[in-house]
C-alpha cells in the first residue's frame, strides 16, 4: 500500500512540483531578461526584485472567470488544455536526470510519440472554440509543429545511430568519452532551431505573434484554461532544453554521486533556456513561407543526407555501438 | 531665350568620382575558411573519439553476454524450481477451495492441447501477496 | 491485465466499426485515432513495444494530418454522427458481421491467437518484436503481400480522389 502511494502519487508529485515551480520562475526570468535587454527593469513591484510576480499572475489567472463560448464544443474546449498540461508534465517522466521516474526501454520514442500527441491539444482547442480565427490559428500551429517534428525525428535518428539504442540513459553512457555535440554539431544547431520552432518560440512564434495578431489557437481562452496552456507551453520549453542537454551535452553519471549529474544537466538546460530568451530578444519574426521553406527545403534534405553519412561513418570505421 | 547670367551648377567634366558606398567592415576574427576547417576538425575528432569508445562498449557488452550465458543454466533451474513450487502450492490451495464442488478435477488443464503451456505470472501469483506478482513482473527494481 | 487487454481488443473493433460506417470526416478521423491507439496498445500487450510506439508515432501524426485536412476541407454545419440513420445502418451491419465472426471462431479461438511470450523474460536476448520481424516475413508472408497490395490500392484511391475535376473528387481543382 505504502509503495503504491509512493510510486503512483508521491513520485509523480516529486517531479511535477519542481517543474511547475521552474516554469513559474522561467516566466519571471524571461520578463526580467527581456526587460534588461531593452534597458528597462521588468517586473519589480511584487515581492523583492519582483520574485512573487509569477505567483500573483497565477493567482490572477486562476481566480478569473473562465470564458466558455456558447457555440463551442464544451467538453473538448475544456479537455484540450488539460490534455496539453498533462502531456507536458508526462513528458518529464522518462527523462534521466540521471535516473528517470519511469524507466522505459524506448524512452526516446515514447517522448516523440507523446510530443506528437501534444499537437492534438492545439488542433482540438482551435476546433472546439468554433471560431474561424482560432481554427486557422490552430491549423497554422499544427502545420508548423508537425513539420518541425519531422526534422526533430530525423536528427534524433542520426544521434541514435551513434548511441545504438532508443533509451535515454544510453545517451549518457555514449557521451562518457565526448559530447555528441562534437561529432554532430551541425545536427545540434538544427536541433536547437527546430526546438525553437517546435515550442512556438520567437522567431517562429507565428501562431501567437503577440505584436501582430491577438493570439492563435487560444483566442477564445481566458482564466484557468488559458493558464493551463501557458504552463504547458513553458514546461515544454524547459523540457526541450533539458532534452537537448541530455542528447548533445550528456553528463556522465557517477553512481556514487548522482546529484552531481543532476546539477550538471540542469545547469546546461538553464543555459540553453537563457539562449532561448536571448534569441527571443534578438531576432525578428519569420514569415510563414520562410518558416516552411526552412524546414522542408533546408533542414529536411540536410538531415536526410546526414543520416546517410552518420550510418556510413560508424560502419566504415568499425565504430558501431553495441546493439541489443 | 537669352543666355542666363547665372551659371548652373554642373557636375565636373567627366562626372563625379566614385562614391564609396560599400560598408567598410574591419576584418574581425577568423576567416571563413579557418572556421570551416575548425568545424570539420572538431567533427573528425568527435567521430574518432565516439568510434573508439563504441568499440570498447561492444567489448564490454560481449563480456556481459558471456557472463549471462554462463549463468543461464543456473538461472533457468532457479526459475523452474520457483514456478514449480508456486504451482504446487496453488494446486494444494485449489484442492482446498474447490473441495465442495462435485466432479472438480484439481489441476486440469484449461487448454485444448497436450503441450506444456508455461504459466503466466498472473496465474502463478494469483493467490500470493501482490508484491510477489509485481516483483516477478518487474524484476528486482527497487523502486517499483 | 487480461481484462485490460480484452478492453483494448473491443475498443479496436468498435473503432473500426466507427470508421467503416462512413460518418462525417471529423468523426471518422476520431475513430481512426481510437483504432490507432487501441491497436498500438494491443501490440504492446503482446510485448512488441518497439513496434507499438513507432506505429503510435506514425499513425497519430498521420491521423492528425487527416483530421486537419478534413476539418479544413469539409466544414459541415451538421456533421453526421453515428446516430443518424444512414450511418446507423452501417454500424448495425458491421456489428452483426462482427457477431457472426465471433460465433464462427468462438469454438477454437485460441488457435488464432498469438502466443504471449512475456513470461520468460530473463532468458531472451532479443525483445519480442525483433524476433517478430523474422516471423512477419516467414509465417506472415501471405498477409504481408495482402497488406502491400491494399496499400497500393489505397495509393490509387488517393490519387483518384485528389486528381480533381471528375469522378467524385474532393473538390474541383
Amino acid at each position: 500500500m505504502l509503495s503504491t502511494i509512493i510510486t503512483h502519487i508521491i513520485n509523480p508529485l516529486a517531479y511535477i512540483v519542481p517543474v511547475l515551480l521552474a516554469v513559474a520562475f522561467l516566466t519571471l526570468v524571461e520578463r526580467k531578461v527581456l526587460g534588461y535587454m531593452q534597458l528597462r527593469k521588468g517586473p519589480n513591484v511584487v515581492g523583492p526584485y519582483g520574485l512573487l510576480q509569477p505567483i500573483a499572475d497565477g493567482v490572477k489567472l486562476f481566480i478569473k472567470e473562465p470564458i466558455r463560448p456558447s457555440t463551442s464544443s464544451p467538453f473538448l474546449f475544456l479537455a484540450t488544455p488539460t490534455l496539453a498540461l498533462t502531456l507536458a508534465l508526462t513528458l518529464w517522466a522518462p527523462l534521466p536526470m540521471p535516473y528517470p521516474v519511469t524507466d522505459l526501454n524506448l524512452s526516446m520514442l515514447f517522448i516523440l510519440a507523446l510530443s506528437s500527441l501534444a499537437v492534438y491539444s492545439i488542433l482540438g482547442s482551435g476546433w472546439a472554440s468554433n471560431s474561424k480565427y482560432a481554427l486557422i490559428g490552430a491549423l497554422r500551429a499544427v502545420a508548423q509543429t508537425i513539420s518541425y517534428e519531422v526534422a526533430l525525428g530525423l536528427i534524433l535518428l542520426s544521434t541514435i545511430v551513434f548511441t545504438g539504442g532508443f533509451t535515454l540513459t544510453m545517451f549518457s553512457v555514449t557521451q562518457e568519452s565526448i559530447w555528441l555535440l562534437a561529432p554532430a554539431w551541425p545536427l545540434a544547431a538544427m536541433w536547437f532551431v527546430s526546438t525553437l520552432a517546435e515550442t512556438n518560440r520567437a522567431p517562429f512564434d507565428l501562431t501567437e505573434g503577440e505584436s501582430e495578431l491577438v493570439s492563435g489557437f487560444n483566442v477564445e481562452y481566458a482564466g484557468g484554461p488559458f493558464a493551463l496552456f501557458f504552463l504547458a507551453e513553458y514546461a515544454n520549453i524547459l523540457f526541450m532544453n533539458t532534452l537537448s542537454a541530455i542528447l548533445f551535452m550528456g553528463a556522465t553519471n557517477l553512481p556514487m554521486l548522482p546529484e552531481l549529474t543532476t546539477i550538471n544537466i540542469m545547469i546546461k538546460a538553464a543555459l540553453l533556456s537563457a539562449l532561448f530568451l536571448w534569441v527571443r530578444a534578438s531576432y525578428p519574426r519569420f514569415r510563414y513561407d520562410q518558416l516552411m521553406h526552412l524546414v522542408w527545403k533546408n533542414f529536411l534534405p540536410l538531415t536526410l543526407a546526414l543520416i546517410m553519412w552518420h550510418t556510413a561513418i560508424p560502419l566504415a570505421t568499425a565504430g558501431l555501438p553495441p546493439q541489443l | 531665350m537669352a543666355s542666363s547670367k547665372v551659371m548652373q551648377d554642373m557636375p565636373p567634366p567627366g562626372g563625379y568620382g566614385p562614391i564609396q558606398y560599400k560598408r567598410n567592415l574591419p576584418a574581425r576574427g577568423f576567416s571563413g575558411y579557418t572556421m570551416f576547417g575548425i568545424g570539420i576538425g572538431i567533427m573528425i575528432f568527435g567521430y574518432w573519439r565516439i568510434a573508439k569508445w563504441n568499440r570498447e562498449r561492444r567489448k564490454l557488452l560481449i563480456e556481459d553476454l558471456e557472463t549471462r550465458i554462463a549463468l543461464l543454466p543456473l538461472l533457468q533451474a532457479e526459475s523452474d524450481r520457483r514456478s514449480l513450487r508456486v504451482m504446487r502450492e496453488n494446486l494444494e490451495e485449489e484442492a482446498v477451495i474447490m473441495k465442495d464442488v462435485p466432479g472438480w478435477k484439481v489441476g486440469e488443464s484449461v487448454f485444448y492441447t497436450e503441450r506444456w503451456v508455461s504459466p503466466t505470472n498472473e496465474e502463478l501469483y494469483n493467490l500470493r501477496p501482490r508484491e510477489e506478482l509485481i516483483k516477478s513482473t518487474f524484476g528486482f527494481l527497487k523502486y517499483m | 491485465m487480461s481484462y485490460l487487454f480484452c478492453m483494448w481488443l473491443v475498443l479496436l473493433i468498435l473503432g473500426l466499426v466507427a470508421v467503416a460506417s462512413n460518418p462525417a470526416p471529423y468523426f471518422a478521423a476520431l475513430g481512426l485515432v481510437v483504432v490507432a491507439g487501441a491497436g498500438c496498445a494491443v501490440l504492446a500487450g503482446f510485448g512488441a513495444s518497439f513496434l507499438a510506439v513507432v506505429l503510435f508515432l506514425i499513425y497519430l501524426g498521420g491521423m492528425l494530418v487527416v483530421f486537419a485536412y478534413s476539418a479544413a476541407l469539409a466544414a459541415e454545419p451538421h456533421p453526421e454522427g453515428w446516430w443518424d440513420v444512414s450511418v446507423l445502418e452501417y454500424v448495425i451491419f458491421y456489428l452483426v458481421g462482427v457477431g457472426v465472426a465471433v460465433a464462427y471462431f468462438s469454438s477454437e479461438w485460441y488457435n488464432y491467437l498469438l502466443p504471449v511470450v512475456s513470461v520468460c523474460k530473463e532468458f531472451f536476448v532479443l525483445c519480442e518484436d525483433v524476433g517478430g520481424v523474422g516471423v512477419m516475413y516467414s509465417l506472415g508472408g501471405g498477409l504481408l503481400v495482402i497488406c502491400a497490395s491494399v496499400l497500393l490500392l489505397s495509393l490509387f484511391v488517393v490519387l483518384e480522389l485528389v486528381r480533381g475535376a471528375s469522378r467524385g473528387a474532393l473538390r474541383a481543382v
